[in-house]
C-alpha cells in the first residue's frame, strides 16, 4: 500500500490533479455553451411566437414615413422581443392610419410588455368601432398608468358614458375628481352624466366650475343652455347660447401619451395641414418654419408652394405672395383656389386689371366661387368698371348670399350710379344678415340723408 | 417550457378561439356574418326582379365627391290612381346617357318604365327628390335637386311633367341635396325648402395615406346656405294656378336662414316647439345641426344647441347624414334619428319637455350593436304593426376599406370598397331597440353602397315596404311580410279640399284606441335625398277598433274623425270632422313648461281663398 504524500512544511497544498485548469475549464465552457443555447432557445422561441411586422408597402408612401417604417421594421426584426419597438412601429403607423396594421403593432407591444400602459392605451383610441374591446384596452391602461397621467381613466369614462354605462363611467369620474378637484373634464363627464339621467340641477352644478376652464368652457355652455331651457329658463338659455357661440373651441386637454405620438406624425401631410391650422389660427411666426419646411423638404408640393402664398399675404409681402402662388400654379394649373390667392396677390399690389384676369380664370374653372365672384368685382370697381362691378357683385350674392360685404359692395356701387333705391334694398339685405353690421348703417343713413 | 410544449399549447389554444369565434371574423374589424332566419320572423323578402323593377344607378368613378353621395328617389302616386309609382335618379351629369326613370306601378304589383316622353327623363348630378303640389291642383309634382341646382317639374297629368324651374323662378345654383316642401307662413300654398351641402372645389384632389385618390371630406369645404322660396301661389287667388303662373320668391335672406350656413344632407319640416306653427331641422355632416324656429312671422331664429339637437350626448358634432322622425318612446312627443359614420354612434333625440331633445341612443339598446357601418338613409315605421316604431337604415362607406363581405349583385366594381350591410332594429314598445338584422337576411344580408332609403306601402295591404338606393348599384325593392296575423293597421291620407284636394303637408294625426295614442306626421320630405309615401301609416299591434282620429291641420285648425274598423285606407277630408275649439298647444303636447309663443297664436285661416 503507498503511503499517502505527506505536505511539506510550508509549502502550500497542491492540488489533486483532477481540479486542474482543464476542470475549470471545461466547466467554463460547458456553463458558456449552455448560456448561448439558453439565449437562442429563447429567440427561437420568440422567434417562432413572434410574428413579422405587419406587411407594409412603401411605394406611394410619403418617403419621410416610409424611411421610418422601414428603419422600424428593421428594429423589429433585430430584436423581435422588444415591446417598444413594436409600440414605436404601431404610433408611427397610426399617425400614417394605417390602422390596421398598427392595431396589430400594439397588439405585440402589449403582449411582449405587459406593464405598460401606453399600449393598451393607443390601442383602444384605435377600436373606435368595437367599443368592447376599446373598453377593455382602456380599463388595462387606467390600471397601469395609475392616473399618471389621468387620460387613459378620462377617455375609458367617457367611453363608458358614450356606451350607456353610466354608473361604470361616473365611478371613474370620480375617481379623476378625488386625485384632483378641480378636474374639469371629469366635472363635465359628470354633468353630461346627470343630464343623461334627467337630474338638471345638478347638472347646472357640475358644470359651474366647468365653465371657467378654457378645456371645457365652450362645451359647458352649450350644455347648460339646454339645461336652462329644459328648466323653462329661456331668456337664460338665450344668453348662454349666446355667450358659448362667443366661445372659442374648447382647448385639448393635455394628454402626454398622445403627445409622444405626435413626433411620429411627419410627412409632407402632416406639415402642410399643420401649417394651414396655424393660419387658420393667426398664429403666424409659428406658421413660419412649418411652412418652410414642406418647401425646403417637397418643393414639389403644390400644396406647400399655395400655402406660402397665403402666408406671405398675411404678412403683406405681396410681390413674394405672387411668386409662391405662380410657383404652386406651375405645379397645379387648374387649381381655381390657386388664381385666387394670385388675384389677392395682385390687387395687394394695386394690379386691378391682372387681378381681374386672375379671378376670371377662376372662374373658368370653378363658375360658384363666391370669392372670386366678389374680388372680381372689386377689382372692376377699381378700374372704374362699374357695370362689370355690379354684375360681378350680383353674382357673388346669388352664389354665397350669407356673405355681407358683397350687399355693402354692391349698394355702395348703386349709390354711386344713381340707383338709390336698390342701393337701400340692399343695404336692408346686409341689415338682416347681420343687424349690427355697422358699415351698412353708416352708408344707410348716408344715403338716406341726402 | 420547450418549443414542442409551445407549439401544442399554441395549436390548442387556436382551434379553441376558432371554435369560440366561429372563425367568421372577416379583416374589416369584425362584422357579424348574417344568419339564416328563425322561421317567421323576417320581415322582408326582396322583389326587385318579380316587380320588374330594373334600374341600376350610374355614376362616375374618378373620385368627383358628388358620386359618392347621390342618389335619391321617390314613391308617389303620380297619376292618382291609388298605387304608388317610383322615380329614381342617376348621377352621371348632363349629356349622359343614363336618364332619371320613371315607373308606374301597373294593377298586377308590376312597375313599368313610362321615363320616355315623361319629361322627367332628364339627365344631370341627380341628388334628391321632393314631392308636392305647388299649384294647388291636387296633383304631386317633382322637384329635383343636383349638384349645381334645383329643377322643378309641374305634373300636367297624363303622365307628363313639365320644366318650369326657370319660370318659377327657383334659382338654387349650388350643391342641392335633400329638400322638402312645407307651407310655412300657412297660406295654403306650398314653400320650398332647399337644403345645400358643401362649396365644393372641383379643382381640388384628395389622396389616402398611400397617396391613392380617394374621395374628398366635408371638413375641406365650407358649409352653404339653405334656401328657402316662398311660394307666391296664384294672382287670382283661387285654390288653383296654371303652370305659367307657379311663381317662387327667394326669401332666405328676410327668413334668416342666411344668416348660419352649413353642410345640410338631411331635412325634416316639422313643429319642434309645439306651437302648431312648421319650423325646420338640418343635419348638417360634420357640424352642428340646426333648427330653424318659426317666428310665424316669415322669419326663423336658430335654436339647435338651446334645445338639444345641435350636438350628441357626449357634446360632440357628428357626421349627420339621413334622418327619421317619430315616436319611439309612444309619449305623444315625436322624436330624431339621424345616422352618423362607422366611427361614431348614431344619435336618437328623445324630445321630453315638448320643444327640447336629449340624445339617449346609449339607453335605448342602439349603442350596443354588434357592428357598426356608415349610415344614410333611415326610417322609423311599425314594420310588424305591433304598435310601436321600429328603425331602418341602409350603410355604405364614404372612405373604402378592405374588408371582405358578401355583396349585392350588380354593385359596379369601383364601389365594391365601400359597400356595407343594412341594418334593422325592434323596437320593444318603450323605445328600446334590438338589433334584428340577422334574421332579416333578404334587407340585411349583402353588401352595397346605400344611400336613399324610401318607404311606402305599395300594395297597400297595411305594411310598409322599403325601397333602397345605391351608389353605383342596383335599387332594390323589398316587400314587407313582417306583420303577424291579429296584428292591425291604418293607411291614413289627410286631404285638404280647399286647397285643390292635395295632402295637407304639416298635418299631424293622432289615432286613439282603448286609452293608445299614435301619432304621425304628414310631410313625406324627410330621410336622405327622398321622398316616402305621403300617407301616414299605423300600427295597432292587436286593436281591432280605434276610438277616434284627430287632426290637426297646418293651418291650426283641430278636426275630430270617428274611429271605425281598422285594417283599411282612411281618407280624411278637412271641414268634414268635428271641429275643436282652437287650441293654442298642439295635438301632441303632454303637459309642459309654459311657451308664450304657443299660447299666444290662435289657428289662422289661410290667406288664399
Amino acid at each position: 500500500m503507498r503511503k499517502p504524500i505527506q505536505p511539506i512544511p510550508g509549502q502550500k497544498p497542491q492540488r489533486s490533479s483532477s481540479h486542474g485548469w482543464r476542470y475549470w475549464l471545461t466547466r467554463a465552457f460547458l456553463s458558456l455553451l449552455l448560456v448561448l443555447a439558453a439565449w437562442a432557445g429563447r429567440w427561437l422561441w420568440l422567434r417562432g411566437t413572434t410574428p413579422e411586422p405587419p406587411s407594409i408597402s412603401t411605394s406611394g408612401l410619403d418617403r419621410a414615413i416610409a424611411a421610418l417604417v422601414t428603419q422600424t421594421e428593421n428594429e423589429i426584426r433585430s430584436a423581435p422581443g422588444s415591446g417598444a419597438a413594436w409600440g414605436k412601429l404601431g404610433m408611427i403607423l397610426q399617425g400614417a392610419d394605417f390602422k390596421v396594421e398598427a392595431r396589430t403593432c400594439f397588439s405585440q407591444a402589449e403582449r411582449l410588455e405587459p406593464k405598460e400602459p401606453r399600449w393598451p392605451y393607443f390601442h383602444g383610441l384605435l377600436l373606435q368601432d368595437e367599443s368592447e374591446a376599446a373598453i377593455a384596452r382602456l380599463e388595462r391602461a387606467a390600471q397601469l398608468c395609475g392616473d399618471e397621467p389621468d387620460t387613459p381613466r378620462l377617455r375609458l369614462a367617457q367611453l363608458l358614458a358614450e356606451n350607456g354605462r353610466f354608473d361604470q363611467a361616473e365611478r371613474h369620474f370620480k375617481e379623476l375628481l378625488r386625485k384632483r378637484s378641480d378636474h374639469a373634464p371629469a366635472l363635465l363627464g359628470l354633468a353630461r352624466l346627470s343630464n343623461a339621467r334627467g337630474r338638471f340641477e345638478e347638472t347646472a352644478n357640475f358644470l359651474r366650475p366647468a365653465l371657467e376652464d378654457v378645456h371645457t368652457a365652450r362645451s359647458a355652455y352649450l350644455l347648460l343652455a339646454n339645461v336652462q331651457r329644459r328648466l323653462g329658463n329661456e331668456t337664460a338659455a338665450e344668453t348662454t347660447a349666446r355667450v358659448a357661440a362667443t366661445l372659442p373651441a374648447d382647448d385639448q386637454w393635455p394628454d402626454p401619451y398622445l403627445l409622444q405620438t405626435s413626433r411620429y406624425q411627419i410627412g409632407q401631410q402632416a406639415l402642410v395641414d399643420r401649417g394651414v391650422q396655424l393660419l387658420k389660427q393667426g398664429r403666424i411666426a409659428e406658421a413660419v418654419p412649418t411652412i418652410d419646411r414642406v418647401i425646403n423638404e417637397y418643393p414639389d408640393s403644390a400644396e406647400g408652394w399655395l400655402l406660402l402664398g397665403r402666408l406671405r399675404l398675411k404678412q403683406k409681402d405681396c410681390a413674394s405672395a405672387e411668386q409662391a402662388v405662380r410657383h404652386h400654379l406651375r405645379l397645379d394649373p387648374r387649381s381655381a383656389n390657386g388664381y385666387v390667392q394670385l388675384g389677392m396677390a395682385r390687387l395687394c399690389q394695386e394690379q386691378y386689371s391682372a387681378a381681374a384676369a386672375s379671378f376670371q380664370e377662376a372662374l373658368q374653372l370653378k363658375p360658384d366661387l363666391g370669392p372670386a365672384h366678389f374680388n372680381l368685382g372689386f377689382a372692376q370697381a377699381r378700374e372704374g368698371k362699374l357695370t362689370e362691378a355690379i354684375e360681378s357683385f350680383r353674382q357673388a350674392i346669388r352664389y354665397n348670399p350669407d356673405f355681407v360685404d358683397s350687399y355693402i359692395s354692391l349698394a355702395d356701387l348703386m349709390r354711386q350710379t344713381g340707383h338709390k333705391e336698390e342701393a337701400v334694398a340692399q343695404l336692408r339685405r346686409a341689415l338682416e344678415l347681420n343687424p349690427s353690421e355697422r358699415r351698412a348703417k353708416l352708408l344707410l343713413e348716408r344715403i338716406q340723408s341726402r | 417550457m420547450n418549443r414542442l410544449a409551445v407549439a401544442k399549447f399554441s395549436l390548442c389554444a387556436t382551434g379553441l378561439l376558432c371554435l369560440l369565434a366561429g372563425c367568421g371574423k372577416g379583416s374589416d374589424g369584425g362584422e357579424r356574418r348574417v344568419s339564416d332566419p328563425a322561421p317567421g320572423q323576417q320581415w322582408f323578402e326582396e322583389i326587385t326582379e318579380g316587380a320588374a323593377l330594373n334600374f341600376v344607378h350610374h355614376t362616375g368613378t374618378n373620385y368627383f365627391m358628388p358620386d359618392q353621395m347621390g342618389s335619391g328617389g321617390a314613391l308617389f302616386d303620380y297619376d292618382g290612381d291609388g298605387r304608388l309609382d317610383i322615380y329614381l335618379l342617376q348621377n352621371s351629369g348632363s349629356g349622359s346617357q343614363w336618364i332619371n326613370r320613371l315607373w308606374h306601378q301597373e294593377a298586377d304589383g308590376r312597375f313599368k318604365d313610362v321615363s320616355a316622353g315623361s319629361g322627367l327623363d332628364v339627365a344631370g348630378y341627380g341628388m334628391g327628390v321632393a314631392i308636392g303640389d305647388v299649384n294647388n291642383d291636387g296633383q304631386p309634382d317633382v322637384l329635383l335637386t343636383e349638384y349645381g341646382g334645383v329643377r322643378s317639374f309641374l305634373n300636367a297629368g297624363d303622365g307628363r311633367f313639365i320644366d318650369i324651374t326657370q319660370a318659377a323662378g327657383l334659382d338654387n345654383p349650388r350643391w342641392a341635396t335633400s329638400a322638402a316642401f312645407v307651407d310655412y307662413d300657412r297660406d295654403g300654398w306650398l314653400d320650398l325648402v332647399v337644403a345645400n351641402y358643401l362649396d365644393f372645389d372641383l379643382t381640388q384632389k384628395c389622396y389616402d395615406s398611400r397617396a391613392a385618390p380617394e374621395f374628398c371630406g366635408p371638413e375641406q369645404f365650407p358649409g352653404l346656405v339653405t334656401r328657402l322660396f316662398h311660394n307666391l301661389g296664384g294672382a287670382s287667388g283661387t285654390g288653383k294656378i296654371k303652370a305659367g303662373a307657379v311663381r317662387f320668391e327667394d326669401v332666405t335672406v328676410p327668413s334668416g336662414l342666411a344668416r348660419a350656413p352649413g353642410p345640410a344632407l338631411g331635412v325634416v319640416c316639422a313643429d319642434f316647439d309645439g306651437d302648431t306653427w312648421p319650423d325646420i331641422f338640418l343635419a348638417d355632416d360634420g357640424k352642428p345641426n340646426r333648427l330653424f324656429i318659426n317666428q310665424h312671422d316669415g322669419t326663423f331664429k336658430e335654436e339647435a344647441v338651446m334645445r338639444g339637437l345641435a350636438f350628441n350626448a357626449m357634446g360632440q358634432t357628428a357626421a349627420n347624414m339621413g334622418l327619421a322622425l317619430g315616436d319611439v318612446d309612444g309619449d305623444g312627443t315625436f322624436d330624431i334619428f339621424v345616422t352618423h359614420l362607422t366611427k361614431e354612434f348614431h344619435a336618437l333625440w328623445l324630445q321630453g319637455p315638448r320643444g327640447v331633445f336629449q340624445d339617449r341612443m346609449a339607453t335605448t339598446g342602439l349603442a350596443r350593436q354588434g357592428w357598426r357601418g356608415t349610415g344614410f338613409g333611415a326610417v322609423l315605421i311599425d314594420f310588424d304593426n305591433d304598435g310601436d316604431l321600429d328603425l331602418a337604415f341602409v350603410n355604405g362607406l364614404v372612405k373604402r376599406d378592405n374588408g371582405q363581405r358578401p355583396l349585392a349583385s350588380g354593385v359596379n366594381p369601383f364601389w365594391i370598397a365601400y359597400a356595407q350591410r343594412n341594418q334593422l332594429f325592434a323596437n320593444d314598445r318603450r323605445g328600446n331597440f334590438s338589433d334584428v338584422s340577422g334574421e332579416n337576411p333578404a334587407f340585411c344580408g349583402k353588401a352595397a353602397v346605400g344611400r336613399s332609403l324610401i318607404c311606402g306601402d305599395l300594395d297597400n295591404d297595411g305594411a310598409v315596404d322599403l325601397l333602397v338606393t345605391s351608389t353605383g348599384g342596383p335599387a332594390q325593392l323589398f316587400r314587407n311580410v313582417g306583420p303577424q296575423r291579429g296584428q292591425h293597421w291604418l293607411l291614413v291620407r289627410a286631404l285638404d279640399p280647399g286647397l285643390g284636394g292635395r295632402d295637407a303637408y304639416g298635418a299631424e294625426i293622432v289615432v286613439q284606441a282603448k286609452g293608445r295614442r299614435w301619432w304621425r306626421l304628414l310631410n313625406p320630405g324627410y330621410g336622405y335625398l327622398c321622398s316616402h309615401d305621403p300617407r301616414a301609416h299605423f300600427g295597432l299591434g292587436e286593436m281591432s277598433a280605434v276610438d277616434s282620429i284627430q287632426v290637426l291641420w297646418p293651418d291650426g285648425t283641430q278636426e275630430d274623425f270617428p274611429g271605425g274598423p281598422v285594417d283599411r285606407i282612411v281618407i280624411l277630408r278637412k271641414g268634414a270632422g268635428r271641429i275643436r275649439e282652437a287650441a293654442p298647444t298642439a295635438l301632441s303636447a303632454p303637459d309642459r313648461p309654459g311657451n308664450p309663443k304657443g299660447a299666444v297664436n290662435a289657428a289662422r285661416a289661410p290667406s288664399h281663398d
